[in-house]
Parts: C-alpha cells; sequence; structure tokens
C-alpha cells in the first residue's frame, strides 16, 4: 500500500508551501482500526500513540537528494493509550481534529501503513501494550523523480 | 517516458518551496529528440522554441515575459490565463519538454535547479500538441499545461 496525501497538503506543496513547511507543528499519529481510504477521511477512532519530540512537536530535518527525515537533533517517542495492534498512521498538525476533510481542504495530512514488512511503516512489532513507549528511529518522506 | 521532476524542485518541495513558487517567471523549452534520463541532466537535441508569456522575450534572472501557474486546486495545479507561445527557432519533430524556473540555468547538470521534463506527443505525451512538428519562425501556443500531485 502506499502512503496518501490529503488534498490540502497536495494543493499546499504545488503552490507556494513545502512537507516540511505544512508540519511545523507536527505530530505522528497512529492508530488501530480500519484504516481510511483517503487521507481526506475521517481517522474513525483516537490514536493510539501520538508520537512527539519528547513534549514539543518533531519536526523534519532538511532534505536532500528528494528525501526528507527525522530532525536529526529529535527523537521521536510517545506512550500506548491502549493495548491494541496498530494498523495505520498519520502525520498530521497538532490542530488537526481527526474528522473528514472536505470542501474547504484545510487539513495537511500524510497517511501509511503500520505492519511488520511490507507496510508504509515497518515495525518490530504492531502490537502495543497500555502504557509502553514507542520510539520512531527512522522515518522519511520521499518526491519521487519521476 | 513520464515526467521527471529534479533534484532540486524535489528537495525545494520538501524543505521550502511549493511547486508554483519554485516555476515563478519560469520558462519553458521544446526541444527534439528524446528526453534526457532524469531532469538533473543536461538538455540534449536541437531547441526548437523557448516559451515564455505571449513569446516575449525572456532573460533568466528576470520576471519579464516569464511562466506562472495559477492556484492549485483538488491537487492539480495549471499554467495561469495568460497566453503560453513561442516562435519557433529552428524546424524539427518536438520530442521533449524542460519547464525551469527564473534562476539562471545553463542547461548542464544540475541537482540544485528546478526542473521538470517530461515528453512531447500528439496523443499520450506528458505534453500533447495538435502537432510536434515545429517549422522555424511559425508561431506555436500552449492551451493546457498542468501537473498532478497524485494523492498516493
Amino acid at each position: 500500500m502506499a502512503e496518501k496525501m490529503s488534498t490540502s497538503l497536495c494543493n499546499y506543496m504545488l503552490g507556494t508551501g513545502s512537507l516540511k513547511g505544512a508540519f511545523t507543528n507536527m505530530e505522528l499519529r497512529l492508530y488501530a482500526g480500519s484504516v481510511p481510504a483517503t487521507a481526506d477521511a475521517a481517522a474513525g477512532s483516537t490514536a493510539v500513540v501520538v508520537v512527539k519530540n519528547g513534549g514539543s512537536y518533531a519536526t523534519f530535518g532538511t532534505a536532500s537528494g528528494g528525501v526528507i527525515g527525522i530532525n536529526s537533533t529529535e527523537t521521536w517517542t510517545g506512550t500506548a493509550g491502549s493495548s491494541t495492534t496498530l494498523t495505520f498512521y498519520r502525520l498530521v498538525a497538532h490542530a488537526d481534529d481527526d474528522l473528514t476533510d472536505v470542501g474547504t481542504y484545510t487539513r495537511n495530512r500524510v497517511q501509511g501503513t503500520i505492519g511488520v514488512g511490507g507496510s508504509d511503516m515497518n515495525v518490530g512489532t504492531a502490537a502495543v501494550t497500555s502504557g509502553a513507549a514507542f520510539t520512531v528511529n527512522t522515518f522519511t518522506q520521499a518526491i519521487v523523480p519521476s | 517516458m513520464t515526467v521527471s521532476l529534479s533534484t532540486g524542485l524535489r528537495n525545494g518541495m520538501l524543505n521550502a518551496t511549493g511547486f508554483t513558487t519554485a516555476f515563478t517567471n519560469g520558462v519553458l523549452y521544446i526541444y527534439s529528440g528524446p528526453q534526457p534520463l532524469n531532469a538533473d541532466q543536461a538538455v540534449q537535441g536541437t531547441l526548437l522554441g523557448i516559451v515564455t508569456k505571449s513569446a516575449g522575450s525572456f532573460s533568466f534572472g528576470t520576471s519579464t515575459n516569464g511562466l506562472n501557474f495559477g492556484t492549485p486546486a483538488a491537487g492539480v495545479v495549471a499554467k495561469d490565463s495568460n497566453a503560453w507561445q513561442m516562435v519557433a527557432i529552428a524546424s524539427g519533430t518536438a520530442g521533449w519538454f524542460r519547464l525551469m524556473g527564473n534562476a539562471t540555468d545553463s542547461l548542464g547538470s544540475s541537482t540544485t535547479l528546478p526542473r521538470m521534463d517530461g515528453s512531447i506527443a500528439t496523443a499520450g505525451g506528458d505534453l500533447n500538441m495538435s502537432t510536434v512538428n515545429i517549422v522555424a519562425s511559425a508561431p506555436t501556443t500552449i492551451d493546457v499545461f498542468q501537473f498532478t500531485l497524485p494523492a498516493s
């Protein structure tokens, strides 16, 4: 499955903004349950884990070779709010309300699947335990050349 | 061949600059032959024409007669309402285009400049023209030029 970008984010990057600029107050939210069909759709549930740079919002580093990743000065971590199996993630602004984005297209989002292999985000195990820490060691975004 | 985005453009869209901004007051070159392997490479083929606003004279670093895009919607951005035109420099068969920004582009290899390459055909190309047979001194107008950032 390929990552999906919201319409708002596509419009933003086609206009005057960048991916990094779209996510200055960024959270990486990890969810359980059915994966929404598009990044414009509602998340369908509250995030199980909200990954940030400790108590601060996460940020990207500087792109090179068409790829951008975690700011090297940051540690992206979160805590599982329940015991469940993670299925998808969303990169969102802190203010994102997880609701459907139609008409005005104001919610910049990147959505992808979570699994132990062959997913957009590959993890050692997708099962999390309530209260356990979750650390993201590598997270990159790319614009393919063609 | 598909549309090719340069490393400079891709880094810009990730770091600080949107597509429209990257190509503000830009220019579109039309060449014969096949397009380069990627948009970081030097141009190849014969330069058949330079598309500018109303086919006016263009110089890198100066906004006069540069090309611009409109406001993106639904993940698509298209040329603005100005006429994108050229008067052919040479005769030949159009094979590919390179869209460049306003910063000086020497047309050589670059990993920093914003560029977008694509094929030209009468159908099924990245840029479709009513004819690919370009005749020196003849005018050509680009009626439709748009780029989509796919949601997935």
